[in-house]
């Protein structure tokens, strides 16, 4: 096959028509290239979003580093293309292909998808189709290559099931390998997929859909889940035990391009003590696993002095509570300092933030300070069990301004579950209590204050304690940013918010079930990309197509839940426990707070992954 | 030893081609300073509020041309072995299509480049010869007008001052100008414009190379 051009080398001469056409080409200082011929299974990591924002998942990175140090296996990356490149690749008849090798994706045997969150569906569905694959798993055969996903959304990946072969559930250190090698064993001995995936399901934390039927009341509500062919009846998630000898990578992939994050990022700790209960990632990434500073230290520098990299953040859901934050800051500090690195520390919370921790670290380049609040109101944030005191803020943002800090992020959510009017009032004005703070104690008044409000739109996530709430629609949320807006009078504060259709369409799919599948299918063929991008989300679109498939959006959002309701994701355990979520439900409703894991255990269930013993 | 050691100025003759060639000037930048902490050169970083590593690249490349002897100049502030160790270094850890062919200090500071040799290969169907006296034809006039990408509609600029000679090779399936052009501080011509100057409307669809293949003083020597 000499001189025959593949995918990229015939991609290659247009590229300068298009916008930004370093995304599409690869050749980055880290890519792992391999000889084809001394491999038995290649392995595209499909990122269902543009290339800048791919590169800074850490699960990629993971993943990546973990697949090419398997002998035999190459890993590869794609991401999707943006309009104007998908037309030309579709008008010459160019697939998507493999950034490292140029490829095109349907030669290759395995196609792993990582679900970020619900509005990329629709790109998943386009880069099968650009790939040349058929994006129903029932038209893929056995010389089509394996469709499988992971990532957040996988823990009820119901609206998509019917698109892949595979889901894998939690954390991808050891299933993933577990998965290629079957896959490898079976290749070799030249069994068919339906063989494989049978095989398969039996691997802990692995979801094979077509194993399962689920069947429908007539009021639209599951009667049940039921599997097929003695697949198992729950799917447990899998996670690592010990964070400090899990895989983690040691060189990543530069961009020569800017991307969102551009930095080396190192996780702290999974899991999270604090049960906000409108918290998906907190609860469904329980229990909590800390890594020790040493670990956390050696990786930050194995990774910085590999890439080159001038920042460097330390990430987890919530990092003020990583027990041995100061001792790895202090540490860390000492290798970044003389480089001029610099250390960056998201997720802190202004209840246990330390102002001299933060003066260290922004030593080398200062950014500016965010809190979330969430609620306006004590009440609200008592429902949601955010245990901030407007106390708490106050007086880490007087520490801040002291400090000379004139910049401050708050974000909000409307829509929360009890909240009222007055809640909504609450954030305008915290807000004037917050610049009335600064007056009395930024040493630079000149410089002004900047205080920027951003609200969300609350979504009611699967395993949460608000699963079975209905979601404001969309009057009732642009109502209430009206409110908010015309609450919000000081010229020092910048009120943001997101776009409330985009939530609403969120909602649909957060708690859908399998027959939203024709819809995405149905939305994707009418267009439908990049839904999480403003310019080209079109929720008119989806309307009509929900309208045309016969499906009621609100039966999915706006429904409130009975709590004895067969939930779509109810054959997959996260490990929080639904009795735990239903109990922080009912006290959510009385208002009652919960203290966090360190202060007594609520019980969740979580523990019963690690043998009992949670790392609090 | 409490003497201030004073940061010494070095220069980086590199080629950027390949995949390369579609990393944008101010990412080029970013992924040199990278390659130049990878490599452990103890570069200069600047002040202020968002210090990073000092380099400054001589002229920024068109997207998509490529550059066979750029060159850019980093200050170091502590004696890091020899030009061909140095070299050595940072090649191992460049990304695929940039790399470093010397490093040295210079003599003369980048701002004293006058002009750029650029290679433009125009792949045409039909016979070359016809082309190239188009294109002769078109380049031979005292003016030579071409509408720039930001300019409203009917401010054309005259491109010939900036011309300085330009010459023409037929080839089995295209024709290459090989130009010399106005290249610096007080004035530039982007080799795109010379193309857009020449090309007929069919050719715009076919595909066209861009290469810089090295700059040169006010006096036309070789700039160093």
């Amino acid at each position: 096959m000499q001189g025959q051009k593949n995918e990229y080398m015939r991609a290659e001469g247009f590229l300068t028509k298009i916008q930004k056409p370093a995304r599409y080409t690869g050749g980055e200082y880290g890519q792992c290239a391999k000889d084809k011929s001394r491999v038995d299974v290649r392995f595209a990591f499909c990122f269902p979003d543009l290339y800048e924002i791919g590169m800074s998942h850490l699960g990629l990175r993971i993943l990546y580093g973990l697949l090419n140090d398997m002998e035999g296996v190459w890993c590869e990356r794609a991401f999707s293309v943006w309009p104007d490149m998908e037309e030309q690749m579709r008008t010459r008849g160019i697939k998507l292909y493999g950034l490292e090798s140029g490829d095109a994706l349907d030669s290759f045997d395995i196609l792993g998808f990582t679900l970020q969150y619900e509005l990329c569906y629709t790109n998943v569905l386009n880069m099968l189709d650009m790939a040349g694959l058929p994006v129903l798993a029932k038209d893929r055969t056995d010389a089509h290559p394996l469709i499988i996903a992971g990532g957040p959304c996988t823990c009820n990946p119901e609206p998509v099931a019917e698109f892949f072969d595979l889901f894998v559930v939690g954390e991808g250190e050891e299933v993933t390998p577990e998965l290629v090698s079957l896959y490898r064993a079976y290749k070799k001995a030249g069994k068919g997929k339906k063989e494989f995936l049978r095989a398969a399901a039996e691997i802990g934390g692995v979801y094979v859909p077509s194993l399962y039927e689920v069947e429908y009341h007539d009021d639209g509500t599951i009667d049940r889940i039921v599997p097929q062919d003695g697949a198992p009846a729950k799917i447990t998630k899998r996670i690592v035990k010990d964070l400090d000898t899990a895989y983690f990578p040691k060189t990543m992939i530069v961009p020569s391009i800017e991307v969102i994050h551009d930095r080396v990022m190192t996780e702290v700790f999974r899991g999270c003590i604090r049960g906000c209960r409108f918290c998906q990632a907190g609860h469904m990434t329980r229990p909590v696993r800390e890594k020790s500073a040493d670990t956390v230290v050696r990786q930050t520098i194995e990774q910085l002095a590999f890439s080159g990299c001038d920042e460097v953040s330390l990430t987890s859901l919530s990092t003020s509570d990583y027990r041995h934050l100061a001792e790895a800051c202090d540490k860390l500090l000492g290798y970044c300092e003389p480089r001029q690195i610099s250390l960056s520390l998201p997720s802190l919370r202004a209840d246990n933030f330390s102002m001299d921790l933060m003066k260290r670290v922004q030593k080398v380049r200062r950014s500016g300070l965010t809190f979330a609040p969430e609620a306006g109101t004590q009440r609200l944030r008592d429902v949601i069990n955010k245990n901030l005191t407007e106390e708490d803020i106050q007086n880490a943002c007087a520490n801040a301004f002291r400090g000379g800090w004139s910049g401050v992020k708050l974000y909000f959510m409307l829509g929360l579950p009890t909240e009222t009017e007055e809640d909504i009032r609450g954030i305008a004005e915290m807000s004037d209590r917050l610049v009335y703070n600064w007056r009395q104690n930024s040493p630079r008044r000149d410089r002004g204050l900047k205080l920027t409000v951003s609200t969300s739109s609350f979504v009611p996530k699967p395993f949460t304690p608000f699963q079975w709430v209905g979601q404001n629609t969309r009057p009732q949320l642009e109502e209430k940013i009206a409110l908010l807006r015309s609450c919000i009078k000081a010229r020092a504060v910048t009120y943001n918010w997101h776009d409330p259709r985009v939530s609403c369409l969120e909602g649909v799919f957060a708690r859908g079930d399998r027959r939203l599948g024709k819809a995405i299918l149905e939305a994707w063929k009418r267009g439908a990309r990049f839904d999480g991008w403003d310019e080209l989300y079109s929720y008119e679109r989806w309307l009509e197509v929900f309208k045309d498939q016969n499906i009621d959006p609100e039966f999915y959002a706006v429904r409130e839940r009975g709590g004895q309701e067969a939930l779509p994701w109810a054959h997959i355990d996260c490990g929080v426990t639904t009795g735990f979520l239903y109990r922080s439900y009912e006290a959510a409703m009385r208002g009652e707070t919960a203290p966090e894991c360190t202060k007594g255990c609520a019980g969740c269930g979580a523990n019963a992954m690690t043998g009992g013993k949670c790392d609090v | 030893m409490s003497e201030q050691v004073l940061p010494r100025r070095f220069r980086l003759e590199f080629a950027k081609t390949g995949k390369a060639r579609f990393i944008s000037h101010l990412d080029l930048m970013r992924t040199f300073q990278r390659a130049i902490m990878r490599a452990e050169l103890p570069a200069y970083h600047t002040e202020g509020f968002n210090p990073h590593v000092y380099i400054a690249i001589a002229m920024p490349l068109p997207l998509g041309c490529e550059g066979m002897r750029e060159l850019a100049d980093i200050e170091l502030s502590a004696d890091a072995g020899s030009g061909e160790e140095m070299t050595r270094r940072i090649n191992a850890v460049l990304p695929e299509g940039i790399e470093v062919s010397r490093i040295y200090e210079p003599q003369t500071p980048l701002k004293k480049i006058g002009y750029a040799r650029y290679e433009t290969t125009f792949y045409i169907d039909g016979p070359a010869d016809e082309a190239l006296s188009g294109m002769k034809e078109k380049l031979g006039s005292e003016h030579i007008y071409i509408l720039k990408r930001q300019e409203k509609e009917g401010k054309m600029t005259d491109i010939k001052p900036l011309i300085h000679s330009a010459t023409f090779i037929p080839g089995e399936g295209f024709v290459r100008i090989n130009s010399v052009v106005r290249c610096s501080a007080s004035g530039s011509l982007n080799p795109l414009y010379l193309a857009q100057a020449v090309k007929n409307d069919e050719a715009d669809s076919k595909e066209v190379l861009y290469k810089r293949v090295g700059f040169l003083a006010e006096d036309q020597s070789v700039f160093e």
